[in-house]
């Protein structure tokens, strides 16, 4: 026969049942450490990451990858976003930020969607050149 | 309530700039043990670096020397105030109380952008004419010390470095 040990589970349910005050401050120390973290990473970040990825971009156009254009663009964007930041607050500031990055990558696209179309333009006079005609 | 400057509480004002500079070397290491050691981007950080540090460290020794041996005792409840233990003043003797904060202090903001955002300080202009100067390094949070001192009005102004001196060179340069 087994012995079922009930205070033990009496013990854990009352663990459990907690009242709201309790809940509460639960919730507030999470909601307090949570806002400490995100104030931490976000002074840290700017401190430390702004001037990394500055670096990163110098590195890189020393290195050819990108032009001085991609490189003063990148910087403006950044100083204008901490600009932004320390004037206005942080969500324009990422706003800010956001437009910068799909300023880039629109621009990138569009030379990607010119380079090609500039390709076909060419390999379509030069096929015209040579007798071609459409449709026949 | 009494405010002075302690060892705890300018280790809580440049705290930032401390820590911030651990991780800042950290952060340094990792990327030169990444793309390897490079004398220019070396000075780019050195140079950023002293951008940051230099004004801190400005800020900081001019508000320790406005308020080095000061005493600022505030009593809400007979609402007076006194410096250094001379005689009490009414709050009814202020004409304002003027708070000089960072952009992000000034809108209330807990994200600091620079080590030299949190400091900042308040000027106590007597109906007489006498001014006194309480720094951040007396009480972390000026502004929340002030909630104590009621019927004065208070007039907060924003500047990008809140420094006594240069505040007034660039009043003169202005005006």
């Amino acid at each position: 026969m087994v012995e079922i040990q009930s205070p033990d589970i009496a013990v854990r349910s009352s663990k459990l049942r907690t009242s709201g005050a309790e809940n509460s401050q639960t919730f507030n120390r999470f909601a307090s450490g949570l806002g400490e973290t995100s104030e931490f990473f976000g002074d840290f970040g700017n401190f430390v990451v702004a001037p990394i990825s500055a670096a990163a971009n110098i590195y890189e156009w020393r290195q050819g990858e990108i032009g001085l254009g991609r490189l003063t663009f990148r910087s403006v964007a950044a100083g204008g976003g901490i600009a932004v930041g320390v004037t206005v607050g942080a969500v324009p500031a990422v706003t800010v930020g956001g437009v910068a990055w799909m300023t880039e990558k629109s621009y990138d696209g569009f030379m990607w969607w010119f380079d090609k179309m500039s390709q076909a333009m060419a390999q379509t006079e030069e096929a015209l050149n040579n007798g071609w005609v459409p449709g026949r | 309530m009494e405010y002075k400057i302690t060892l705890r509480k300018q280790f809580r004002a440049l705290r930032f700039l401390i820590v911030g500079s651990i991780l800042f070397s950290i952060a340094i290491y990792t990327f030169f043990s990444k793309v390897g050691y490079d004398p220019d981007i070396a000075l780019f950080f050195f140079i950023y670096y002293l951008a940051e540090l230099v004004p801190t460290l400005f800020v900081h020794i001019e508000y320790y020397l406005i308020n080095k041996n000061d005493l600022f005792t505030l009593n809400s409840i007979q609402r007076t105030f006194s410096f250094d233990d001379r005689d009490a003043i009414s709050f009814d003797q202020i004409e304002i109380i003027v708070l000089v904060l960072s952009p992000v202090m000034y809108r209330d903001s807990n994200l600091r952008f620079f080590p030299f955002d949190s400091y900042h300080y308040a000027v106590i202009i007597m109906k007489d004419g006498k001014r006194f100067v309480i720094t951040n390094l007396m009480t972390f949070r000026i502004d929340l010390a002030l909630k104590d001192v009621s019927g004065v009005q208070i007039e907060r102004r924003r500047r990008f470095i809140a420094s006594p001196s240069l505040y007034r060179f660039w009043s003169a340069v202005w005006n």
